[in-house]
């Protein structure tokens, strides 16, 4: 009993200081898909920064009507909540932009090590990214790359805010977009690649 | 007369085998798991090398020519032949390994591990361990005076910067400087020492001896990191989230420029010939190279993924 015991005390304290040893790292995820369809289509559904009826999550966007860097557009969730985003540079020539998110409402609170913790509307931190959409032989290459942290700063999140609930949030959100603009501009199923790099 | 000859026979021997010798850059790839050779001469990635374990922190011994990189994944540090390109081996330390440096004299290496809240120390010879020193919480940027006597120490979660006698191996002095500091760098005098302070954009100002504060500077977005050039005179700050650069005059205290480089701007470090600033895009998977003189992004060289470059990565 005494050394079953110690034994599971033992493998215990391995995992928490295994855990330990990763703290929030900044992961890369790529989401990419190739849509049959010119790439000049494709950015006219996506060009205006103002303009997210393409995905999914948003019901409705508020914005300033241009696409000058520093713009602000605030999306309105269809599950109530809202995020505040910056338009951080934008390129006409290259079908591109990047944004960074500034704000965002809380969804939830949880109690973890003692302390009540936000769950942000989509559960990462500091999350930046870019849409750039490529012309491939006639084709439209969408690339979404999305960099970001965990929600919880500190050692030992809460599964509400770990890797694994952003990455998968994260997943959602570029999935979903992609998936959308495709059918936006009538062509057929697609399928995008994920990749998540931290 | 013997120290004159030497030093003539080493001069000419060094001329010689002069195949590698001009400044490369060290960038390591932590996503790519990988270290990018650059030539700075020829401005070419020359050599790629595999280092395991989400490679981050650079540090150079320039006597034994050896390059240590820190693998925060891998629990140590790999070494690395500055001239023949090559890994020699990997040493174990334990935890996350982050910053990452050697004494001047190229007989120690310092490792911070951002976990244990300590720095170890490494002879050079046999990388043997000669102690552990417990400093603050999650140690990270670290810089050696040019006089060899003090070892600074960033502990990011205090908002500290400890002074550690190298003579000792034990800490002298800590202080508080602004929020988060992360890179920190200290001057050609060994005179003050500057901090990048991730969660309160600015860069605080030490005195290198008594840690007395002198100035905190404003800067841009998650400020990463700090390296100096023209004579001490400029500093230059990486700040994350803008993609840009600061420009500070040392002498003023001021931020007189802001230069666009790449997304995600991290490890900086300046080349030997005091002008031009190498910066590594962790986002772009590039380097911006900056000319010191003009404050104009003067090339990008394509690294690998998420470059990062912590620490001073380019060989004399």
């Amino acid at each position: 009993m005494k050394k079953t015991s110690l034994f599971v005390s033992a493998a215990l304290f391995l995992f928490t200081s295994m855990a330990n040893a990763h703290g929030p790292v900044r992961a890369k995820l790529t989401a990419t898909v190739t849509i049959d369809a010119p790439a000049a289509k494709v950015w006219d559904v996506i060009k205006s920064y103002d303009d997210l009826s393409w995905l999914p999550a948003v019901r409705s966007v508020t914005g300033e009507g241009t696409n000058n860097k520093g713009a602000i557009r605030t999306l309105h969730l269809t599950n109530g909540g809202t995020i505040t985003e910056e338009l951080k540079a934008y390129d006409a020539a290259k079908f591109a932009y990047k944004y960074k998110i500034t704000e965002m409402s809380s969804s939830g609170t949880i109690k973890h090590a003692g302390q009540d913790e936000h769950i942000p509307v989509l559960p990462v931190g500091n999350y930046a990214a870019e849409i750039s959409v490529t012309d491939k032989g006639g084709k439209a290459e969408v690339e979404w790359v999305a960099t970001y942290y965990r929600a919880y700063v500190n050692n030992n999140p809460p599964a509400e805010l770990n890797e694994e609930a952003a990455d998968k949030a994260v997943t959602n959100v570029l999935k979903s977009g992609l998936e959308s603009i495709a059918k936006k501009v009538g062509a057929g199923a697609v399928s995008v690649e994920i990749d998540i790099k931290r | 007369m013997y120290n004159r000859y030497s030093f003539l026979a080493l001069t000419l021997l060094s001329a010689l085998s002069n195949v590698n010798a001009d400044p490369h850059a060290f960038i390591t790839n932590q996503l790519d798991n990988s270290v990018s050779v650059i030539d700075t001469q020829t401005q070419q990635v020359v050599e790629t090398i595999k280092v395991e374990g989400k490679p981050a922190g650079v540090a150079v011994n320039l006597p034994l020519k050896q390059i240590y990189i820190s693998t925060p994944e891998g629990g140590g540090f790999a070494v690395l032949d500055s001239e023949k390109l090559t890994k020699l081996r990997t040493v174990k330390v334990g935890g996350a390994s982050l910053g990452i440096t050697a004494d001047r004299k190229g007989e120690q290496v310092f490792v911070a591990d951002w976990y244990e809240n300590s720095v170890t120390v490494f002879d050079t010879k046999n990388f043997a361990k000669q102690k552990t020193i417990t400093v603050g919480k999650s140690p990270s940027g670290m810089a050696v005076s040019p006089d060899n006597r003090w070892l600074y120490v960033a502990n990011r979660i205090d908002d500290s910067i400890s002074q550690i006698d190298i003579r000792k191996l034990a800490i002298r002095n800590t202080t508080k400087v602004g929020a988060h500091p992360f890179g920190i760098a200290v001057d050609s005098q060994g005179k003050r020492l500057y901090s990048a302070n991730v969660e309160s954009d600015d860069v605080t100002v030490l005195d290198a001896r008594s840690l007395k504060r002198l100035a905190t500077i404003k800067v841009g977005a998650r400020p990463y990191a700090v390296a100096l050039a023209s004579n001490d005179k400029l500093l230059f700050v990486t700040n994350q989230d803008d993609s840009t650069v600061s420009v500070v005059d040392t002498a003023t205290l001021k931020q007189i420029e802001v230069i666009t480089v790449g997304d995600k701007p991290e490890g900086i470090s300046t080349h030997p010939d005091d002008q031009h600033v190498y910066v590594a895009n962790w986002f772009d998977n590039n380097v911006s190279v900056i000319d010191a003189k003009t404050l104009q992004v003067v090339n990008t060289i394509k690294t690998g993924e998420g470059s990062r470059a912590f620490g001073e990565f380019i060989t004399p």
